[in-house]
């Protein structure tokens, strides 16, 4: 009986969570009438793909695809690459450490939107808005701490006797780094990359202060499909559902590490 | 046996700290350090030195198409303190985060202890009950911002088979409607990351304990899970601070959904700065994002503590 309920509960929690999601998979192919009908038209009827083949004519259509990729893609090479290094350092210096280690992770703390619009001014002056480094250098400067943090705990599970043996075995540190400590926090590597690219891939306010249209995010363009009184919300559902599905995906196989990312390793999840 | 490793290793003087554990050789200690320079450089070029230019703008009246840069002095500050809809804001927004985040805190929990007895349920809900939060917030402010539409929405379509009767609340041009909105949405998305990491928790409580709890005749279901909660805590305060904190930064729902409107009536605190920014006065809207950042640093220490805290414990 407890567990009819239980399973009642959690497929009314499932069905409201699927919900919103189905409901934009739908408008994506539905004919602009059926929109909104009363009653509500659940299923499209013919599907049509025209929504998908007009996205081109709203600002930069499908590019801004492009540019989130290129722009997150290697803010966070960079990020993972610098943080990667440091949490090393960070980790191996022990209580030494701590101190910077904890202004990194303040840095998260930081709204936004402090930074925002001083940056805005500092890219303004050096004419790198609107382009892709433009936002890869905010980008990379908001996930470096960030990187660095995370790593730092994932360092902190390795036993310094490995690096201590690869040295005695005629390594310099550098190299045993490298060689030995590396490959056993390639997990940490690339649970915090993936946190990296999400991160850039979702952000919002960044692209919409310091791009203008060439070098729009898949974020920025969506606000292309609803102008004043009048939204596209076929075109909408469907950059919604193609901008959202790599974050789905990677996120997806990343389940494992999902809990330590999101509550910056405290949680070991 | 370390202590000779760790002479051997290092080839220069070591320096060995109280209790007889070997310190980091000098040597050692420079090249973790040079290890940690280029994040520390960056950080400060991005983070630190913004931050230190805009309190500099705050203080001035600043455009970015004028090269004129007037010192005013508090001016800014004061005209932010004396705007209505600054404090209209804050309210709005201290109000918002005391809705959501124990409704997410409750059901998440609610979620992740029915996910959690079986593992049958817990493979085939988590993936779904998860999505939400892997969604980028400008899609998901986007999706409900077709099913909150007054005429014929889908929520005033379902409420409306869910009570048998025609349902239209104007949720767009109704300022309290609108607010409602913007809570479920804010709670539909964000539930689920309180569901995941308390999930992990509850499946971090170790076997023996809860064999324990029952063994000692903790008198069924109510006594047991009072102990579970009792272990789960800490990591529940963490997830409420840091859930908080990023409740508080709520700006891509009111974009996306209301336009911060009917009006100002839903303006968040980051939608009123952003829009004294859109508008050119970045002076005016430096100062009040210090505001705001002043008005945060109680909550984000209290989540930096919390995470640290956490962290020392599983060294």
């Amino acid at each position: 009986m407890v567990e009819a309920l239980v399973i009642l509960l959690l497929i009314v929690a499932a069905a409201i969570t699927l919900f919103p999601i189905v409901w934009m998979v739908g408008t994506a192919f539905k004919p602009a009438g059926q929109y909104f009908t009363d009653p509500p038209t659940w299923f499209p009827l013919p599907p049509t793909f025209s929504h998908f083949l007009s996205i081109p004519s709203f600002l930069v259509g499908y590019r801004s695809l492009l540019n989130s990729f290129v722009t997150s893609g290697v803010a966070t090479v960079i990020s993972v690459a610098v943080g990667t290094m440091a949490g090393y350092g960070l980790a191996r210096l022990r209580e030494d450490g701590d101190r910077l280690a904890i202004w990194f992770l303040s840095q998260r703390m930081l709204p936004v939107i402090v930074l925002v619009i001083p940056l805005l001014l500092l890219i303004h002056s050096i004419h790198l808005v609107d382009t892709w480094t433009g936002l890869i250098i905010p980008y990379v400067g908001l996930n470096v701490p960030y990187a660095t943090w995370m790593m730092r705990g994932f360092y902190n599970d390795v036993p310094i006797e490995l690096e201590e043996s690869a040295m005695l075995d005629g390594c310099s540190r550098l190299s045993a780094l490298w060689k030995v400590v590396v490959p056993m926090v390639v997990p940490g590597i690339l649970s915090t990359a993936v946190f990296v690219y999400i991160f850039c891939w979702s952000d919002f306010l960044i692209a919409l202060f310091l791009t203008v249209r060439n070098a729009v995010t898949a974020g920025v363009e969506l606000t292309a499909f609803s102008g004043g009184t009048s939204v596209f919300y076929g075109e909408l559902s469907a950059f919604s559902l193609v901008s959202a599905l790599p974050i789905l995906a990677v996120g997806l196989l990343a389940q494992r590490y999902l809990v330590r990312g999101l509550t910056l390793g405290a949680v070991k999840g | 046996m370390r202590e000779s490793l760790g002479q051997a290793v290092s080839g220069g003087d070591s320096t060995v700290a109280l209790g007889g554990m070997p310190g980091i050789p000098s040597r050692a200690r420079r090249e973790y350090t040079l290890m940690v320079v280029p994040a520390i450089v960056i950080t400060i070029l991005v983070g630190l030195f913004p931050v230190l230019y805009a309190l500099w703008v705050s203080f001035h009246r600043y455009e970015v198409l004028s090269p004129e840069h007037v010192f005013t002095g508090w001016d800014n500050y004061r005209n932010v303190l004396t705007d209505p809809v600054f404090w209209q804001s804050v309210a709005r927004t201290a109000l918002y985060v005391a809705i959501v985040v124990p409704c997410e805190t409750i059901v998440g929990l609610m979620l992740a202890v029915l996910v959690e007895r079986r593992a049958w349920t817990r493979k085939a809900f988590f993936p779904v009950l998860l999505l939400p939060v892997l969604i980028m917030p400008v899609v998901v402010g986007f999706l409900w911002r077709q099913l909150w539409e007054p005429r014929f929405g889908a929520v005033n379509e379902v409420l409306g088979i869910l009570l048998r009767t025609r349902v239209d609340i104007p949720w767009l041009t109704n300022p309290t409607a609108a607010f409602v909105a913007l809570v479920v949405t804010e709670i539909w998305q964000w539930t689920p990351f309180m569901f995941v990491v308390l999930l992990a928790a509850i499946t971090a409580v170790p076997e023996e304990m809860r064999e324990a709890a029952q063994v000692d005749g903790a008198g069924g279901w109510a006594e047991f899970w009072h102990i579970v909660l009792r272990i789960i805590t800490p990591v529940m305060v963490l997830a409420i601070s840091i859930r908080t904190l990023d409740a508080a930064n709520f700006f891509a729902t009111v974009y996306t959904i209301t336009g911060g409107g009917p009006g100002t009536s839903t303006y968040s605190l980051v939608y009123y700065i952003w829009n004294l920014a859109h508008f050119g006065a970045d002076g005016t809207a430096s100062a009040a994002a210090f505001l705001f950042l002043l008005m945060l640093v109680i909550p984000a220490s209290t989540v930096l503590a919390q995470i640290v805290r956490q962290q020392s414990v599983h060294r």
